[in-house]
């Protein structure tokens, strides 16, 4: 876990520091040489581009390529999983297994893949564009379509939510007492997403729990902290870019600050495009995982 | 709808590197001169964009 976080400290925090020292040696350039501010801004604008762009499309690519290979996944097993359902009966009924929520969920990643991530890339450039040329703005834009994203992401969980519970099977274990403050400061700490990530974290959870009297709750964590890594890693990486904003404020251009501030918002949502990853993910292994034990438990 | 594949945030990327580059070297007073053709610009290239990508069209 540590040599995790630093491998992620490693690539993100160089980039970050490149962009501490530069953005002081612009303030030095235009203490010496006043008239020359213009282009200092613009240069300065450019290296930030150059420097800081990098992680944040690293992770659009990372997060673009688990939904494509996901997507290959569930069409290779899709045929298999539905399969071995009619062939094992009625066990399946008493575990609110349907199969148009496997289809939902498949649905869900094409959406990702094919829609999702090229708009968020469209937000990112949106944001940049205003930036560089400030009277050409198109920061509405970039807006409504961040607004648009994250409340289409919102639906789709809570449609898995009405899914999940609609016979009425399951209950999640941790909705009692212990786990409300947790929720409560996860919502109050992560901007955007907040309320967002704790109520998909109690879809999976509620949806697991049910399983995990066939699969056992350290095999559901293993399931879990294999999906959510990329999400996690997404929510740090947007983390340093608002640090990083907070820490060049009082010295850097507004400009600056105002692109490491929309990139960390960009990836906000990038991170809640994540989850539905994630939940598709948990939800396939779950179901391959529970098959796999009523076939040989049923020999 | 890809955006049109990604050509339409191209144009938009090239259109405000061209004219910011232009800023940067033309004299201070002819800025406000060359303000307008550059929204000029943007406009025609958004309203091809949109021609482009929700109409017909014969090619």
């Amino acid at each position: 876990m540590i040599s995790f976080i630093e491998t992620i400290l490693g690539t993100v925090l160089s980039s970050f520091v490149i962009v501490i020292i530069s953005t002081f040696m612009a303030l030095l350039v235009d203490f010496l040489f006043p008239s020359f501010s213009k282009w200092t801004r613009m240069i300065l604008i450019f290296i930030v581009v150059i420097v800081v762009l990098q992680p944040a499309f690293e992770h659009l690519t990372l997060i673009r390529d688990i939904a494509h290979s996901i997507s290959m996944m569930f069409i290779s097993i899709y045929p298999i999983l539905t399969a071995s359902m009619i062939a094992a009966g009625g066990a399946f009924s008493m575990l609110n297994f349907q199969p148009a929520m496997l289809l939902f969920a498949n649905g869900a990643i094409v959406l990702t893949e094919r829609i999702l991530i090229p708009l968020l890339t469209g937000a990112l450039i949106f944001d940049l564009v205003s930036r560089i040329l400030p009277a050409v703005p198109f920061t509405k834009m970039a807006d409504l379509i961040r607004t648009t994203l994250l409340g289409a992401v919102s639906a789709v969980v809570a449609a898995y939510s009405i899914f999940i519970t609609v016979g009425g099977t399951m209950s999640w274990a941790l909705t009692g007492l212990a786990s409300e403050p947790i929720k409560e400061l996860i919502r109050q700490n992560v901007p955007l997403i907040g309320s967002f990530m704790t109520d998909s974290m109690g879809t999976i959870g509620r949806y697991s729990s049910g399983a995990s009297v066939f699969a056992g709750g350290w095999l559901i964590s293993a399931i879990w902290t294999v999906a959510l890594i990329p999400s996690f890693k997404t929510l740090l990486t947007a983390f340093f870019y608002r640090w990083t904003a907070a820490l060049i404020e009082p010295f850097a251009n507004e400009d600056i600050t105002g692109i490491l501030d929309d990139i960390g918002r960009t990836l906000f949502v990038l991170c809640a495009v994540s989850f539905l990853i994630a939940f598709a993910f948990i939800y396939t292994a779950l179901f391959s995982i529970i098959l796999v034990k009523l076939i040989t438990s049923m020999k | 709808m890809r955006l049109g594949n990604g050509i339409f945030l191209i144009g938009v990327l090239l259109i405000t590197l061209l004219s910011s580059t232009l800023l940067l070297l033309l004299p201070e007073e002819t800025e406000e001169d060359f303000m307008p053709i550059i929204k000029l610009a943007m406009g025609i290239w958004m309203i091809q964009s949109i021609f482009n990508i929700f109409g017909h069209s014969l090619s």
